[in-house]
Parts: structure tokens; sequence; C-alpha cells
């Protein structure tokens, strides 16, 4: 597997940054524009998630991202240095006396942008996986 | 700090027409609450959120809609959105805010409507 390795420090900026870095290389490998939308969007998800609630902001603490690419998938991690949580309390963001709040959505999204979804190590590791055409990489 | 947002606004009689491209994510979202502040404190009570050059929305961005849209329920008046392509509108679709935004087609017919009411 062609894999990458990064680490940003817990800052927005730096969240987009390698966001948008890792998009320029998805969209180099000729990945169709769905399927860069969905590991786009779920990337950023997974970093500001492990930067504003994982790190809680903490400057002396960083993210670890893998990107892996092989015949058939792109998977994709995201680690903290936090204390974890727990993805199953959050509810359900269609619900209707919650569908209007304005937190909640992004562990949705995520799950629903790619095809397999793990938490790990007591919620500090995300492990995503989006299916692609063999032929694509 | 840039942000990958551009908006544009523009009156059209009574309605406020905010046409908002490129992304709207964690990092251009506080720029979008502010504009959208300003727009309702000036009053604006028909407003038109045109997002055809829209490419990306990450949670943060739907939060400010959700903001937008409940602040002018409040004053009185109405959000309607349009112009989503695919991938967009399948956001809305998925988290089900499309049973609570009025998504219309473009920015014409979301014109229609406010000028036939």
């Amino acid at each position: 597997m062609d894999q990458q390795t990064y680490v940003i420090r817990s800052s927005l900026p730096e969240v987009d940054r390698l966001s948008k870095e890792i998009k320029v290389g998805w969209d180099k490998a000729g990945l169709d524009k769905d399927t860069v939308f969905a590991l786009y969007t779920a990337l950023e998800e997974a970093l500001v998630n492990a930067v504003k609630h994982g790190n809680k902001f903490d400057p002396g603490l960083s993210v670890e991202v893998r990107v892996g690419r092989q015949a058939g998938e792109v998977r994709v991690e995201v680690k903290d240095q936090g204390k974890g949580f727990d993805h199953t309390s959050i509810p359900d963001p269609r619900r209707h006396d919650v569908i209007t709040k304005l937190s909640g959505k992004g562990v949705f999204m995520i799950k629903e942008l790619m095809d397999e979804v793990s938490y790990l190590e007591g919620g500090t590791r995300i492990v995503m996986v989006k299916k692609i055409e063999p032929h694509t990489v | 700090m840039e942000t990958a947002m551009k908006f544009e606004k523009d009156l059209v009689g009574e309605v406020t027409v905010c046409g908002i491209s490129g992304e709207i994510n964690i990092t251009s979202v506080g720029e979008l609450r502010g504009l959208f502040d300003s727009l309702v404190r000036s009053g604006s009570k028909k407003v038109v959120a045109d997002l055809a050059a829209l490419e990306y929305i990450d949670s943060s961005g739907l939060a400010v809609m959700i903001e937008l849209h409940q602040r002018l329920i409040k004053s009185g008046g109405v959000l309607k959105l349009c112009g989503l392509n695919e991938r967009i509108n399948g956001i809305f679709d998925v988290t089900k805010l499309n049973s609570i935004f009025q998504i219309r087609k473009n920015r014409e017919t979301a014109l229609a409507e406010f000028n036939k009411a």
C-alpha cells in the first residue's frame, strides 16, 4: 500500500492546510470528483473533531494522519492525543428534536460519506475507508 | 487568514440574494456568520442563498446555514437555498436538512416564489 503520514499541531489553519494538501494528491491521482468530495469532507470533519474535541486545541498535542491507497480503496486514519470519546453516544442528527441543533452532525456525515468507519483506541483514532475503482490507482 | 469562500450580495426588489462560492468550512464559517449577522441586523426578511458555485460544505457550514434560517424565521423572514449541485444536495439529503430548508433549483425559481407571495 502506498501510504503517507502527516503530523499537525492542534490548530484549525493546520487542519485546513493539510486537508487541502491531501486533496490535491487525490485529485492528481485521478480519483473521480464524487470520491474526492467524500474523502475531503470526511477527512476535514475528522481532523476538526481531533483538534477541537480530542485535543481541545491544546497546542502541546498533535494529530497524526495516515493516508493510504491500494487497489480498490483509499484508507484514511486520524489519531488525536485526547481522552477519547464514545461515537455511539452522539444522537442521530436527523432526529426531529435535534435536527436543527448546531452541533453533532460531523460524525454522522463521516459515516454517510465513507464506506467503512471504525473508532479505535477509545475513540482517539478513526479509520475511514472509501472504495474506489481498482484501475484508478 | 484567506479562506476559499467568496460571498456576493445583491438586492433584487425586496429580496437579498447572497451568492456563496467555494467552501463553507471551519475556516470560512466565522466570516460567513458575520456576513449573515449584518444581513439580519439590516432587516433583510427575504433571503436567497445561491449555492450554485459552492463546492464543499462541512458540518460547521451546515450549522451557520441553520443559524441564518432560524434567525430569519424568528424575525418573520424566509430563507430559500438554490442551485445546490448534486454533491452538496446529497449532504442536505442525508442529513435530512432538505426537510428544514426550502431548496429550489435556481435563483430565478426562488425569486419568482418570493414575488408571487
